[in-house]
């Protein structure tokens, strides 16, 4: 498999340019700035001082924002996974006929532009939108509530739109278990409950995994929805990191937030995988002969 | 330890016919095989008994009980798959400990259970192990040893040993039949290889498109198929054209072939005259002074053996010769019959 090295390089060298030029050389440049004084004339100033997280680190302010946001994040991954799971057990099952369907109806909300959509939600947790006019009709409220800019509203845009990013790895890894092993748990006189609870959910966790990890980390960096639907009485990191950065034209202290939001979300995920790895390591079907 | 009665068990699968009216009774701690080719409802037949699909007629009962109502888990029932069906993310210990814990037996009683059954087996050094860190056979005796631990009224296996190499398969033979003998267990066990069939079962029960064309021990479906299709799916097998000419005692006859008249054995009450197949087993025949004429047509050496094609009138049959037995092409021989191998069987093409 390692015979002809310069041809993995040449398959790889697109992505690994891609990879240099967008993503390693802006991240360095954020580390960087992240240790520069503040200039009014420019993005930073020449000076190199530790003062921006000095600052961070001080302010308890900031600290209070990224634990809300990692509050928030979690919460999001947590309610995901709770919807997730039955749909995805249900579209594992499903047959042929009916897969592209049901496929399509869990990927529709990426099928629809994030403004588009947000626009959506503004337009009926509006004022005089649908949401409040049918409670109104039902009588369980007297005059129009505001459903906008709240946190709950967020939470709510974010977790229709990341589902799919839930269902699918959970799906691939139901879909993985063979059948057999239901019936083996079965015929040794596990009940439908116990079958889940000791095969199924076990067996499914690579896909959790993923889907956890994924679904948290869109969910930390989201910045449109938090925005549009959360105005400024959500403030959440991303938020902030922008007002830092245009509004405050304070360069380098927003690379200092965007610096601690990443290793924020980065530590997060990592002690996720390091306290789950013994199980995803168990649930990996590997290959019986 | 049940005896277990199939009756009538019908299974469609979107209008094509699986199996078709299946009638098996298994006595208690009995060994019972289904054999027969690839398709014809073996499968099925045991996933409908394990309660695993539910067939669309037809009733099976365990000690006279009917257990149709009942799911998978309710039945008792330990079965051993094809593929083994290990728990993938469970250590040996606790694939074989499974059932146990679903039952809720006591820890300390699943310990002594889990490592009495692991020793029968001959695994008790790896029960910390993960399936996929196993051999192909010792998967197989974790399977078997975890159907095994629950005492469950009886095993259920489906071709346990297909997917073994024939020398495994072979020990592992041998294991499932001590270890159903000593529990006293009753067993039913689907495969299409008839030499693991005979050698394992008290009854081999020969399938036929979804249905049983014949129970009988080993002995009667080798000696005294009921039909061609269980001769020819219990061994090698040849076969004569033959009238009988006349009854010489009970269920043997004097019959004539094309090579001459032979005394033969046969189902009771055969008319004189009536038309029948002769089915010689290879072994049946040897050269000597009297019997069926015949010019040799063909042979091959195997080691212990020759294989002989012979030619009498314008059939062919087969059979062995010892392999100093100096015969050239051509050369006439006379084949005597050993009656107790030579069976008469009804002529499906004579009108
Ligand atoms: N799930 C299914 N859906 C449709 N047809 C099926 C299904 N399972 C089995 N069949 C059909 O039913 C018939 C009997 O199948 P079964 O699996 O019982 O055969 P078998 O005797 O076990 O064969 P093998 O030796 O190949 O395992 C076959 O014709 C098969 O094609
Ligand atoms: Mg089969």
């Amino acid at each position: 498999m390692t015979a002809r090295p310069w041809r993995l390089a040449i398959l790889g060298a697109p992505a690994l340019f891609l990879l240099v030029v967008f993503f390693v050389l802006p991240y360095g440049e954020i580390v960087m700035m992240s240790f520069r004084t503040p200039s009014s004339s420019a993005p930073y100033g020449d000076g190199v001082t530790l003062a921006n997280y000095a600052r961070m680190f001080a302010d308890g302010h900031y600290l209070g924002i990224l634990a809300e946001t990692v509050a928030v994040g979690a919460s999001i991954t947590a309610i995901c996974l709770l919807i997730s799971f039955p749909i995805a057990l249900h579209l594992s099952n499903v047959g042929d006929r009916w897969h592209t369907l049901f496929y399509a109806c869990v990927v529709s909300p990426l099928l629809v532009g994030v403004l588009v959509r947000n626009f959506g939600w503004m337009i009926i947790l509006s004022f005089n939108g649908p949401i409040n006019q049918i409670l109104l009709a039902l009588g369980l409220i007297d005059r129009p509530v505001r459903l906008l800019f709240t946190v709950e509203v967020v939470v709510l845009a974010l977790v229709h739109v990341f589902i799919p990013f839930m269902v699918l790895p959970i799906t691939t890894a139901l879909r993985n278990i063979p059948p057999s092993l239901y019936e083996a748990s079965r015929s040794l006189g596990a009940g439908r409950f116990a079958t889940f609870w000791r095969v199924t959910l076990p067996l499914s966790f690579p896909g959790v995994q993923s889907g956890v990890i994924l679904v948290f980390v869109l969910a930390i960096s989201a910045y449109v929805t938090p925005v549009l639907l959360g105005g400024q009485f959500v403030v959440l990191m991303p938020t902030v990191i922008v007002q830092q950065l245009i509004a405050a034209f304070a360069w380098p202290f927003g690379a200092v937030l965007a610096m601690i939001l990443t290793l924020s979300t980065l530590t997060c995920v990592l002690v996720f995988a390091f306290a789950t790895r013994g199980l995803a390591r168990r649930a990996a079907i590997g290959r019986t002969p | 330890m049940a005896q277990i009665e199939i009756a009538g068990l019908r299974k469609a699968y979107n209008g094509a016919v699986a199996i078709d009216g299946v009638d098996l009774n298994v006595a208690s701690g009995s060994f019972v095989t289904l054999l027969g080719p690839s398709g014809c409802g073996k499968t099925t037949t045991l996933r409908c008994l394990a309660g695993f699909i539910t067939p669309d007629a037809g009733a099976i009962r365990v000690e006279g009980r009917d257990i149709m109502g009942l799911g998978p888990e309710g039945r008792d029932f330990g079965v051993v798959f094809q593929n083994y069906a290990l728990f993938p993310h469970l250590s040996v210990f606790d694939n074989v400990a499974y059932g146990l814990q679903a039952r809720r037996v006591p820890k300390a009683e699943i310990a002594a259970r889990v490592a009495e059954v692991l020793g029968l087996v001959q695994l008790g050094h790896l029960k910390d192990r993960l399936p996929r860190a196993l051999s192909g056979g010792q998967q197989q005796r974790v399977a078997l040893a975890r159907a095994l631990v629950i005492r469950p009224q009886a095993l259920l296996l489906d071709e346990p040993l297909a997917n073994l190499d024939a020398k495994l398969r072979f020990e592992m033979r041998w294991l499932i039949r001590e270890l159903q003998r000593k529990a006293g267990i009753t067993a039913l066990y689907v495969t299409h290889d008839q030499a693991e069939a005979m050698a394992l079962s008290d009854q081999v029960a020969v399938m036929k498109q979804g249905r049983i064309a014949q129970l009988g021990s080993p002995r009667d479906i080798y000696q005294r198929p009921r039909e061609r299709y269980v001769a020819e799916f219990t061994g090698e097998a040849s076969y004569l054209k033959a009238r009988i000419a006349e009854a010489v005692g009970n269920g043997r006859y004097r019959v004539a072939t094309a090579g001459g008249e032979v005394i033969a054995n046969g189902p009771a009450g055969l008319a004189a005259g009536s038309r029948h197949l002769l089915l010689l087993r290879p072994e049946a025949l040897q050269p000597g002074a009297a019997g069926l004429r015949a010019t040799l047509q063909g042979r091959f050496f195997v080691g212990s053996a020759q294989h002989c094609e012979m030619r009498i009138g314008d059939e062919v049959i087969k059979l062995y010769l010892p392999p100093q037995a100096e015969l050239g092409e051509g050369a006439a021989v006379t084949l005597a019959v050993d009656q107790d191998a030579a069976w008469l069987l009804p002529d499906e093409a004579a009108p």
